[in-house]
């Protein structure tokens, strides 16, 4: 489902200097698969989930989500993988503040190429346990909820790449581990999910661990 | 779920931003459409009260037209046409001429296109002697005005004196005894008085009046005249010099006098009066003129000037907007909406703070207008410039906040996702 290549990506810091946060990472990431990327703060590890979700273009290597290289298309066509084929969760969640829950987990449909409407964002709610917060807005929800809300808008497009950046960050035990075994649920269903987190307990939820160390990959 | 529901949901819960936006547009939009307001009806104003100034100016100089025709009618014949080489000094002193021209001269000005005299009247004029009354009088002969061929018939200013009969002066009458109905002999012919004129203080007082024919027959000037009298037009400039060119051409070998008096000095003050209100009125259209001229530069100036204002600040508004909103945008980016679609988040809320806004300003701009200037005058520029202006309110506040918005929206739009979601 996802092939990253030989990954190198520079930043330039403030003394102009070139700091390497990709240093020819390369691994894959097939259908069914719960992928942990593990590793210190300012390993890269957040640089490499944008550029495996065609957010961020690569100095160097090839990305390839089933199939296609984003980095190869025009910017509406990367947009339109995005919608179809990748489900984002952030740490911080990023839910619109103005929108309802069932609003959020929809928005998805503004940029797919097709449209599942109010019964998919149903479904989901169900599924997610928010059916007597569907018609909140993310202030009137708890800490664990927003980040049910956000996995709920990730799974929205029935996406087939699952991309998580921290995604139990900001929960306690309990809803970390909710949110982890939806995660499991998910690959188990015929996803692929990439989750980079920093937390050992949540790797361990994963099928597999990558170590990034420095920009790069270490074998488990 | 499309976009307009988002736009929708975001401007009910950012509701001061969209609030603001709407009053940017609306004091614009206002602004545009108070200051056409006014200086439609300050023109339609000024149009009204120069017509009324106008109308007040012809009603005076029709008065003053037919107080000026009675003046001059008063005046009596003023204007003298005599032969060239008649003695001036002879005619003022003793009143009588002693030079003579054909009695043909009358019809060849009568019938020439002449325009500035009227009331053409031949008379042959002469101190004569009345031996039955043992005094010397001025005698006139006249057969009454001959028509000017080229003018429509006037009421004549004086009558003509049948033959056997006579008008005389104030003082004769006085000192003879005499009255109208009465039969006196003069030079041995039986005359009948017509009529005893009123006391003129003139030389008229002496004055005896006959038929022009009888007193050619009498003083042996068969189809000779002494002089054609005449009334001069009520024309400007300088008249005598025009009624001498003009007579000149028509009548080789004579002359023409003015004769001057206190009417028509007040002819002249009226005629000047006249000149003076004509001047005021184009004085005022020209002060008027001024003024909108004035007022239309300052709403050149001014409206722009608010429009660039509300612009600036509709672009700060939605800087503010975009800057609020970046993990939003970058969320909406990583969830797949492509630039364009970000771009219509941003300028449809624009637009429909636009609309609003025009809406609104239009609205306000007529209640400015309408509590600076006449509510008749707001009426009547509404009934011809209502569709326009909101033509113009609806077409100029979109674009004015889509435009204002654009270069925030343009930057949100274009943001890179993985910077703002690398930050958080």
């Amino acid at each position: 489902m996802l092939k990253l290549t030989d990954i190198r990506k520079n930043y330039r810091a403030r003394d102009n200097h070139e700091v390497a946060a990709l240093d020819g990472v390369s691994f894959e990431l097939n259908k069914g698969e719960f992928v942990a990327v593990q590793g210190p703060s300012g390993c890269g590890k957040s640089t490499l989930l944008l550029i495996a979700g065609g957010l961020l273009s690569p100095d160097a290597g090839t990305v390839t989500i089933d199939g296609a290289d984003p980095y190869a298309m025009s910017a509406n066509a990367r947009a339109g993988l995005r919608a179809d084929k990748i489900g984002f969760v952030f740490q911080q969640f990023h839910l619109a503040p103005y929108l309802s829950v069932r609003d959020n987990i929809m928005a998805p449909d503004l940029a797919a190429s097709q449209q599942r409407g109010p019964g998919r964002a149903d479904e989901l709610i169900k599924e997610f346990g928010l059916s007597d917060r569907a018609t909140h807005v993310p202030d009137e929800l708890s800490t664990g909820e927003r980040q049910r809300v956000a996995l709920a808008r990730a799974l929205f497009n029935n996406p087939g790449l699952i991309l998580a950046d921290e995604p139990t960050g900001n929960l306690d035990p309990d809803n970390s581990r909710i949110v982890l075994d939806r995660l499991r649920d998910i690959a188990q269903q015929g996803a692929a999910v990439l989750m980079v987190t920093h937390d050992e307990t949540a790797a361990k939820a994963a099928d597999r661990i990558e170590k990034l160390r420095e920009g790069k990959r270490e074998t488990a | 779920m499309n976009l307009w529901r988002l736009i929708i949901r975001e401007i009910r819960h950012r509701a001061l931003n969209f609030a603001l936006g709407i009053l940017a547009v609306a004091v614009a939009i206002a602004c545009q459409v108070a200051a056409l307001a006014l200086l439609k009806i300050d023109r339609a104003a000024t149009r009204e009260i120069l017509a009324q100034k106008e109308t007040e100016v012809a009603e005076a100089g029709a008065k003053l037209e037919d107080s000026m025709r009675k003046i001059m009618k008063g005046l009596g014949f003023n204007v003298i046409v005599i032969p060239e080489d008649q003695d001036l000094a002879e005619m003022h002193i003793s009143g009588s001429i002693s030079k003579t021209m054909p009695e043909s001269y009358v019809d060849r000005l009568a019938n020439s296109k002449i325009v500035t005299v009227n009331h053409l009247l031949p008379t042959v004029v002469q101190r004569v002697d009345w031996p039955e009354k043992e005094t010397s009088v001025l005698l006139y002969g006249t057969r009454g005005e001959v028509p000017i061929a080229h003018r429509d018939p006037k009421k004549p200013l004086l009558d003509a004196v049948p033959r056997d009969s006579m008008i005389i002066g104030f003082a004769l009458g006085k000192k003879y005894g005499l009255k109208a109905g009465d039969t006196t002999k003069l030079r041995g012919i039986d005359f009948k008085v017509l009529k005893v004129h009123a006391e003129r203080g003139s030389i008229d007082d002496s004055t005896v009046w006959i038929n022009l024919k009888q007193a050619q027959e009498m003083l042996d000037m068969e189809n000779l005249i002494h002089a054609i009298q005449a009334l001069e037009c009520h024309c400007a400039g300088d008249r005598i010099a025009m009624i001498r060119e003009e007579i000149s051409q028509i009548l080789p070998g004579v002359q023409a006098i003015e004769r001057g008096s206190q009417a028509l000095a007040r002819a002249e003050a009226r005629t000047k009066a006249a000149d003076q209100a004509k001047a005021s009125l184009e004085r005022e259209k020209k002060a008027r003129a001024e003024l909108r001229a004035q007022r239309g530069r300052l709403a050149t100036t001014l409206v722009p000037a608010v429009m660039i204002a509300c612009m600036v600040f509709i672009g700060l508004l939605a800087f503010t907007n975009a800057r609020q909103r970046a993990t939003e945008v970058a969320m909406l980016r990583a969830i797949g909406l492509r630039a364009g679609q970000i771009l219509v988040v941003f300028l449809g809320k624009s637009l429909l703070f636009g609309l609003i806004g025009g809406l609104a300003g239009y609205a306000a701009g007529i209640l400015v207008a309408a509590n600076s200037a006449d509510a008749q005058f707001l009426s009547e520029v509404l009934q011809t410039e209502r569709g326009k202006w909101l033509l113009l309110a609806f077409g100029l506040a979109p674009t004015l906040a889509v435009v204002g918005a654009w270069i925030p929206a343009t930057m949100a739009s274009s943001q890179d996702p993985a910077v703002v979601l690398q930050k958080e």
